[in-house]
């Protein structure tokens, strides 16, 4: 079934970067003003990619002529992991240009692209955080293979807690692992396979919302730009650091 | 023996596409299928990372085509310019005729008829100044060869190249520059860099009086082929200036 985004997806150039602030600086500040969110190039992300190792889908479009140049990409989704040392990566949900609310084919088609280079890249567990309190998004990633871990996140009174999955799981529970990538683009997929994408993408999209809004008590998903290096010894999810001892990590993020 | 050539030398239609062309290839094909006669077979070839993207090998259920998958490059564009620069290890036909995923036959077209005058291959060029002189294709084969090239050797495809200019290229590259044509290509600016130019080069400096030289201003060399620009427009918003047989496959 034809539908808005088929034949625009179909011009996308979509590929994983190991590092994304270099590659597309120009872009990323582009994509992001757009969504209001501009800052997180250099208050984030930058310094992230100084400190941990972060992987990016990218979805671009690039200008009819001449290929390159100022202004020759234009960046229109964007899905990062944060990964840690012990093969474990922090998920936050794509972001999308406005214009792109509904292309789940393209929030589909990140998703898989970052999840088989997680797989290729030796990382047993893909995480997202979310607020103890959400059944939302909850009962989207439960259903999608993810279970609750240890770690937590406290921000502005709210609680997030770790859910995870292996990431071939995670492709095989939302049907993107045997899929060809062009056919997710265009969501040329049985009806109930496009409603499961829908709503799992439509979930996280709206769940972490609240927090890019500056409502941090209000979102279900909290972003997973989490500084690995700045963490005790022991991982995310608790495992016994140098000492021998559990930790069971919680991280306090003020604003 | 003239006119005995042209029929005894095989010919393969050569399209190097990838996945944001895919609409473009499959109307080209169709549009091969329905009006061209006089080549052997198509050969499509596009980088592995766009097989993902399509199947790929239902275009090429045809009888006459035959899909190949090359390496990927960080920069296609620079891509397929290469893969052309190694058009003959892709087919083993005597002449390669290059063709774009945008480029659609309207009307019946002999290639052979097209191609050759008596038993000399027709190659263009442009003796016109409408490219300036220090425009970097223009210029390109000049750099290359490191010889002067009067005319602008930078015409659009199509174009029929013998396989055996493209080893000789090559060999050309790596004694000339002491690096592979591949090399060549990824260290050299797109503007400065046109795969057709070091092709048509090779057949001007080396064997000029083999071939036909045809000057682009008095048209194409393939009048019944019409090329679009497959970046700026598709092939729903061209499908009215098609003839009907291939507007309605739109």
């Amino acid at each position: 079934m034809i539908n808005l985004y088929c034949e625009y997806n179909e011009r996308l150039e979509l590929k994983v970067t190991m590092d994304l602030v270099r590659e597309f600086r120009p872009e990323l500040f582009a994509f992001l003003r757009h969504l209001d969110l501009a800052h997180l190039v250099e208050e984030v992300w930058e310094p992230l990619g100084c400190s941990a190792r972060t992987m990016a889908a990218v979805a671009f479009e690039e200008r009819p002529w001449p290929p390159k140049g100022v202004g020759a990409r234009a960046l229109r989704g964007v899905a990062v992991a944060v990964i840690s040392d012990d093969g474990q990566a922090l998920l936050t949900p794509a972001l999308l240009s406005p214009q792109h609310t509904t292309n789940i084919g393209l929030a589909a088609a990140l998703t898989k692209l970052l999840l088989e280079d997680l797989i290729e890249n030796g990382v047993d567990w893909a995480a997202l955080l979310v607020n103890t309190r959400s059944q939302v998004v909850a009962g989207e990633l439960r259903s999608a293979g993810f279970v609750p871990r240890e770690a937590r996140v406290l921000s502005e009174g709210a609680e997030f807690v770790s859910f995870a999955a292996a990431p071939k799981a995670a492709l095989e529970q939302l049907g993107l692992a045997d899929r060809r990538l062009g056919d997710i683009l265009s969501l040329s997929l049985d009806q109930n396979q496009a409603s499961r994408l829908t709503s799992f993408h439509l979930a996280l999209a709206a769940g972490i919302s609240n927090y890019w809004a500056g409502r941090v008590g209000w979102a279900e998903v909290f972003p997973g730009l989490i500084d690995w290096v700045a963490l005790p010894p022991g991982g995310i999810t608790g495992t016994p650091g140098p000492g021998g001892g559990v930790i069971d990590p919680v991280i306090f993020v003020g604003r | 023996m003239i006119g005995c050539v042209k029929f005894t030398r095989s010919i393969d239609v050569v399209i190097r596409s990838y996945y944001r062309d895919f609409r473009w290839l499959a109307l080209a094909l169709r549009s091969l299928e329905r009006f061209v006669s006089g080549y052997r077979r198509v050969v499509v070839v596009v980088p592995q990372a766009s097989l993902a993207r399509s199947d790929v090998a239902v275009l090429g259920s045809g009888a006459n085509v035959v899909v190949q998958s090359c390496g990927d490059f960080a920069d296609d564009y620079v891509g397929q310019q290469v893969t052309k620069l190694h058009a003959d290890l892709y087919t083993d036909a005597d002449i390669i005729f290059h063709l774009d995923s945008d480029q659609i036959f309207v009307a019946a077209c002999d290639l052979r008829e097209r191609l050759f005058e008596g038993s000399r291959l027709k190659m263009s060029f442009d003796r016109s100044r409408r490219r300036p002189a220090n425009d970097g294709w223009r210029r390109c084969p000049e750099s290359f060869f490191g010889r002067a090239i009067p005319w602008d050797l930078a015409t659009p495809l199509p174009l029929a190249v013998p396989r055996h200019i493209y080893a000789a290229l090559r060999a050309c590259c790596s004694e000339n520059h002491g690096k592979t044509i591949t090399d060549y290509a990824l260290t050299t600016a797109a503007d400065r860099f046109c795969e057709m130019t070091l092709l048509r080069g090779y057949a001007m400096l080396e064997e000029a009086d083999e071939y036909r030289w045809v000057d682009a201003e008095h048209g194409g060399l393939i009048p019944e082929c019409r090329t679009f620009w497959s970046r700026s427009t598709t092939p729903s918003a061209i499908a009215g200036s098609l003839p009907t047989c291939l507007s309605a496959y739109v």
